[in-house]
């Protein structure tokens, strides 16, 4: 299930976020995991997205806990909080992104408990990972509490990550939003001179887009998903790509390496490339 | 139109990461009590243990087996992934340093997690899994402690199970899970649910608590109390 966030065109518009005619296109999936399909559960991840009117790109994914009963429902609050929050501290004209960042994080972890004291529920019940990033051609700011990934490329550099997931000593642990010591497992930073190509996913994907023994960004997975995207001619969210890259993710190929529910959003401001006759 | 265009991600490439392991060791009792019917049962049982794990392609995997024998204490077989399991042929041996055992089934564990680390290898907690008949002969002090601070910083599982006259209440003393009592001797019932229960925790994901099955449940292989 994916969480859309009706967004208007880039315009040309001034604001301290001073873009060109920026033309983010993007694609998203979101898909249940078959552990999760064996055993009847929903799909626990959640995704959302946003051009602003000054060519920013918010996008947020999320991956509620296995356990928490209320898994999915903390990961769509976490993400459209975010994107919301977050969206409205950009258009406002902050100039302090970083604490733009960590006021959403805090916005986000107080909806949830709202939540779960609304619903007579604990906060661990709507646990949830969060991956938020904010992102311009010069540049994209990351919030992180959890494991999952955003990448990002300069045209000149290789594929890099913001923060390697995290995770406890065993690979089935992880922070989650809802945590008691949440905002100090939290990871912020700004990262790149030039970006040019963004990606968000959550730990599904890890093991097919990251190299555990380099610690690095696997660069032909990245190209692999970026390269149709550059080739597509629309604007803002390329929808068969998205359609398309739903049914790769439900592809033999990478169910036979990954269980779990796969989420990936993936966006570029390049121009489409034009395909030689 | 290209095959790119109708399938626009199909030549992606993976990473190729090593699958994350879910280490078990079981400790076995090979003392002179366990003679005529238990040692086979629990020879089959191995076998049938293998035969599980290899029938479950991500348990076959992700699994890896270690054996401590006891007495003497021995590493019948030191770590090795599941699909490449073949259980050595249990012989009866001599007294039941159970105390010594545990320890070095502890220790086996330990070293394997530092070497996950050393090669980069996610993990999940690691099983450790008794089965005995009597009760130790050697001093368990030392062990019952280290067991108490391993479950407490979750380090590891320690499951007991006693087979026979096992002295369960020895075994309430040294692990902190409650001991269980094996059903006769059902062990290839026991193994069926032991292979379950990992290929279970093998594949589970963040945060999730593999439900197993009740192993005291009327089908199962264990007797309550």
């Amino acid at each position: 299930m994916t969480l859309r966030r009706s967004s208007t065109p880039p315009l040309q518009t001034g604001g301290p976020w001073r873009v060109d005619a920026l033309m983010w296109r993007y694609a998203q999936a979101c898909v249940t995991g078959a552990s999760h399909l064996r055993s009847g559960l929903e799909c626990q991840d959640c995704i959302g997205c946003s051009v602003l009117s000054d060519g920013t790109l918010v996008a947020a994914v999320s991956d509620g806990a296995g356990s928490a009963p209320m898994a999915k429902a903390g990961s769509a609050i976490a993400v459209s909080t975010a994107v919301g929050v977050l969206s409205a501290a950009i258009e406002a004209g902050t100039t302090d992104l970083v604490k733009s960042l960590l006021d959403t994080a805090k916005a986000c972890a107080a909806a949830v408990r709202a939540a779960a004291l609304e619903n007579g529920c604990t906060p661990r019940d709507y646990a949830a990972t969060l991956l938020l990033a904010a992102a311009s051609r010069t540049s994209v700011a990351v919030l992180q509490i959890g494991d999952g990934v955003v990448v990002f490329k300069d045209p000149e550099k290789d594929w890099a990550w913001a923060f390697w997931p995290q995770k406890g000593e065993f690979i089935n642990t992880t922070h989650f939003l809802t945590d008691e010591d949440a905002f100090e497992s939290m990871q912020v930073g700004v990262f790149g001179e030039n970006v040019q190509h963004v990606g968000l996913m959550t730990d599904g994907l890890e093991t097919l887009a990251l190299q555990f023994a380099t610690q690095s960004v696997f660069g032909p997975f990245m190209e692999g998903l970026i390269r149709p995207l550059q080739q597509a001619d629309h604007l803002l969210e390329a929808k068969p790509l998205s359609d398309s890259l739903c049914g790769f993710l439900c592809s033999e190929r990478v169910r036979s390496r990954v269980d779990d529910d796969c989420t990936i959003l993936i966006a570029t401001n390049g121009s489409p490339d034009t395909l030689s006759p | 139109m290209t095959l790119n265009d109708q399938v626009p991600f199909g030549g992606v490439e993976f990473a190729d990461n090593p699958e994350p392991r879910c280490p078990c060791v079981l400790l076995l009792d090979t003392s002179s009590s366990m003679s005529g019917r238990k040692i086979q049962e629990l020879n089959s049982g191995l076998h049938v243990f293998s035969e599980e794990l290899r029938s479950d392609p991500m348990a076959a995997k992700r699994v890896e087996v270690a054996i401590v024998g006891f007495g003497p204490v021995q590493i019948l077989q030191d770590f090795v992934t599941a699909d490449a399991f073949a259980p050595p042929t249990l012989v009866l041996s001599g007294d039941t340093p159970m105390g010594v055992a545990i320890q070095t089934a502890i220790k086996l564990a330990a070293d394997r997690k530092a070497a996950y680390r050393t090669g980069g290898i996610g993990y999940y907690r690691p099983w450790l899994f008794m089965i005995t008949d009597g009760a130790p002969t050697d001093d368990v002090t030392s062990a019952t402690a280290a067991i108490k601070e391993g479950e407490e910083s979750k380090s590891f599982m320690f499951y007991a199970v006693g087979v026979e006259q096992a002295n369960m209440q020895r075994l309430t003393e040294i692990a902190v899970r409650e001991p269980l009592k094996l059903k006769e001797l059902s062990f290839r019932e026991l193994f069926v649910w032991l292979s379950n229960s990992l290929g279970s925790v093998s594949r589970s994901h963040v945060d999730d608590t593999p439900a197993l099955i009740n192993p005291t449940a009327p089908n199962g292989w264990a007797v309550a109390g």
